[in-house]
């Protein structure tokens, strides 16, 4: 049975008609709902989810698409807030030139090269 | 080509555009930006053509429901939110009264998805003929790729 669940993300999803990416929605749930033990990585321009300062608004005929005003941001302090674990890679943060200081606190920044001992930690890892 | 009388700034004036579509949305951005751009054009009185193959024939499914979201996620993500083919079905019917925008669903694509008798009041199904055609007749031309 696979109890260590390790979730990566890689490419975001936003302003796609849904209150957010509906995998990082989905692995919230998981989070608050479940005993499992789930952690996330995100790499790649993924890591523009733990940027703190995300603001969400497509408007449409006078209607918002996002009326709920979701941000990834949003989702990843619930997800800290319930108790998981959430990892960065540095490397994709300077690549893309985002400081730590930018990032939801009680985000997690590692190395690269770390990434390989935390596949190992987990039971399972779920790409998206 | 529709016109080549020239604009205001001395540029061609663009009456008609043509814009080839083919992402779903809920996990991709192209829908809103084809959206919203619709929107602004039609704002203007320039007539839009959406053409519209693979994923994006489920835009116009006439059976999106709008639902709840799971109680313990509302805190961030609110009650619910309008699917996508609301947004469509408005602009279809605003262009009622101004520009108008005709949408077109691909046959062969619907059919493969089990869509064709599912299309919302104004979609049209048509053929790859009518997308050369829109192209053929459009001032300008706006293809988002797959993957975006």
């Amino acid at each position: 049975m696979a109890h260590r669940i390790l979730v990566i993300f890689e490419k975001p999803i936003m302003l796609s008609f849904e209150p957010a990416d509906p995998h990082l929605f989905a692995t919230a749930l998981g989070v608050a709902d479940t005993p499992l033990e789930i952690s996330v990585l995100l790499r790649d321009s993924a890591v523009t989810y733990a940027v703190s300062a995300q603001a969400v608004s497509a408007r449409i005929l006078g209607q918002e698409i996002a009326p709920s005003g979701t941000t990834p941001a949003r989702l990843v302090t619930f997800m800290l807030e319930h108790g998981a674990v959430v990892r960065v890679v540095r490397e994709d943060l300077e690549e893309r030139g985002i400081p730590p200081s930018d990032l939801v606190a009680g985000v997690r920044v590692v190395g690269r090269f770390d990434t390989a001992e935390i596949f190992a930690e987990n039971d399972g890892v779920i790409l998206w | 080509m529709h016109s080549d009388e020239p604009g205001p700034s001395g540029r061609r004036r663009v009456r008609r555009v043509a814009i080839v579509l083919s992402t779903g949305s809920y996990q991709r951005e192209a829908p809103t930006t084809v959206l919203r751009l619709a929107e602004k054009l039609l704002e203007r009185g320039i007539e839009v053509n959406v053409w519209a193959f693979e994923e994006a024939v489920t835009l116009t499914n006439q059976d999106q429901m709008e639902h709840n979201e799971p109680p313990s996620l509302r805190p961030v993500l609110g009650e619910s939110h309008a699917p996508v083919g609301r947004f469509i079905d408005q602009l279809l019917r605003a262009g009622l009264h101004g520009a108008k925008m005709d949408w077109v669903t691909c046959i062969l694509c619907a059919q493969e998805r089990g869509v064709e008798k599912h299309q919302m009041g104004g979609a049209i199904v048509g053929t790859l003929g009518d997308l050369w055609k829109f192209v053929g007749g459009a001032d300008q031309v706006i293809a988002i790729p797959a993957y975006r």
